[in-house]
């Protein structure tokens, strides 16, 4: 480790350590939906993790030192608003992304629990997936829903 | 201007999904519940600018390392036969409910333990839920365009500990290891508790190089249930070949916890010696 990156946690460690414990808060959020937006039958439509754009995004604040477990409730399709049809989606190996304020960017398979520890710090943590329409493909707005569960060992 | 159905279509599509800061931030990240009063809070905030829908449940688990010494929890419904869970005996109040933008909730936890229960320590973990208001779904449902998006939810789980009558705890350390891992030395610290409390703690670890110079510090602050075997990295620059030394020094020092909730042992020291070649 490099003599900056040691000077500055040291730094925002003594300023976290000063924080009394039980004023220690941390935060999980939604940041931005994975959106494939606009799909054209038959043509599969992969998103990466590192889409800034497209790529589903969780924010976790107010760790500190801290080991998490990182897991997904993926659905595998979506469904029509109004019903009458899906579209099957899937994750890959290489569709998490985990991207802490100190060190380095990994990417993971969001299919299994993933565990990371964090120094300080906001992590972003982004997901993509893959939609495949059918040809036959009926019009209309889909949607599921992608639950994020961090578990603060 | 008069917007064709397509057109919309297409301009929503383009559209970057909005910035949600769904979820709200929990405090404090553990739990600890007395017999005398049975009963602790959480403190919910919600820093967005809609409303969040929150949930309250529990479960049972505990950290435990896998053979790459990864610290890691499986929450289940319930404790195995056999765990000292206290997940059937806690409620929530409010166990749903929808936190304002910018409001705070606090959220109690009651414990009704069982009649008789014995002296010791409960552990179990708080599930809080929060979900937002749906983001419109770019498109039309009628539109013959198809349109794709996921919503968001998340899940923060943290632990909630009931303790009963004098409580003692303690750690035991088989063999340190540790070798060079490209830029970090990787330090196996396994760690088996002693008494009826789990050990809350912190590990730090130092590498010396033959001269005493210390070149390298971690630390980690692990919860000991029953075992744990964690591989701590200590970050280090280049070294030369030679001879080094791991120190490893564990303690129930937890600033992150509220004060008196790791309960006090003597702390245990160990070292072990790498070669780098």
């Amino acid at each position: 480790m490099h003599r900056a990156r040691l000077t500055l946690l040291v730094g925002l460690g003594v300023a976290l350590a000063a924080t009394p414990g039980a004023a220690r808060a941390q935060t999980v959020v939604g940041v931005q939906n994975l959106a494939f937006g606009t799909v054209i039958p038959g043509v599969p439509v992969t998103i990466a993790p590192t889409d800034a754009v497209r790529a589903g995004q969780y924010r976790i604040t107010g760790l500190f030192l801290a080991t998490v477990t990182v897991t997904f409730t993926l659905p595998t399709a979506m469904n029509r608003v109004g019903g009458g049809a899906s579209i099957p989606l899937t994750f890959l190996n290489t569709s998490g992304q985990w991207d802490p304020a100190v060190g380095a960017t990994t990417t993971f398979n969001p299919n299994s629990p993933y565990t990371a520890f964090v120094w300080l710090g906001t992590t972003l943590v982004s997901l993509g997936g893959r939609a495949s329409p059918a040809p036959s493909q009926l019009g209309g707005s889909y949607t599921s829903n992608i639950i994020m569960t961090v578990i603060i060992n | 201007m008069k917007l064709s159905k397509r057109w919309l279509t297409t301009l929503l599509a383009l559209t970057p999904a909005p910035a949600l800061a769904q979820g709200v931030v929990v405090a404090p990240h553990a739990v600890f519940i007395d017999h005398a009063t049975r009963s602790g809070a959480i403190n919910l905030y919600n820093p967005g600018q809609d409303p969040v829908e929150v949930s309250v449940s529990f479960g049972f688990g505990y950290p435990t390392t896998d053979s790459a010494g990864t610290i890691k929890v499986e929450v289940a419904d319930s404790a195995p036969a056999g765990e000292p869970g206290n997940t059937g005996w806690l409620q929530a109040f409010p166990r749903r409910v929808t936190v304002g933008r910018q409001q705070r909730q606090t959220i109690r936890i009651l414990a009704t333990p069982p009649a008789g229960l014995p002296d010791g320590e409960y552990w179990g973990r708080v599930i809080i839920g929060a979900s937002g208001g749906k983001v419109p779904v770019a498109g039309i449902p009628d539109s013959s365009d198809i349109s794709v998006a996921l919503t968001l939810e998340v899940r923060t789980v943290i632990s909630v500990t009931y303790r009963k009558g004098v409580l003692t705890t303690g750690v035991t350390l088989a063999p340190l290891s540790a070798a060079l891992e490209t830029d970090s030395v990787a330090v196996r610290v396994p760690m088996t508790r002693t008494g009826n409390a789990a050990y809350l703690g912190t590990v730090r670890a130092e590498v010396v190089d033959s001269r005493g110079k210390v070149v390298g510090q971690a630390e980690r602050y692990v919860g000991v249930y029953h075992v744990l075997d964690p591989k701590i990295l200590v970050p280090v620059d280049t070294l030369p070949p030679g001879t080094y030394t791991v120190r490893v020094d564990i303690s129930t020092d937890r600033t992150d916890l509220p004060p008196r909730s790791a309960i006090p042992a003597s702390p245990v020291r160990d070292s072990v010696q790498f070669t780098v070649r």
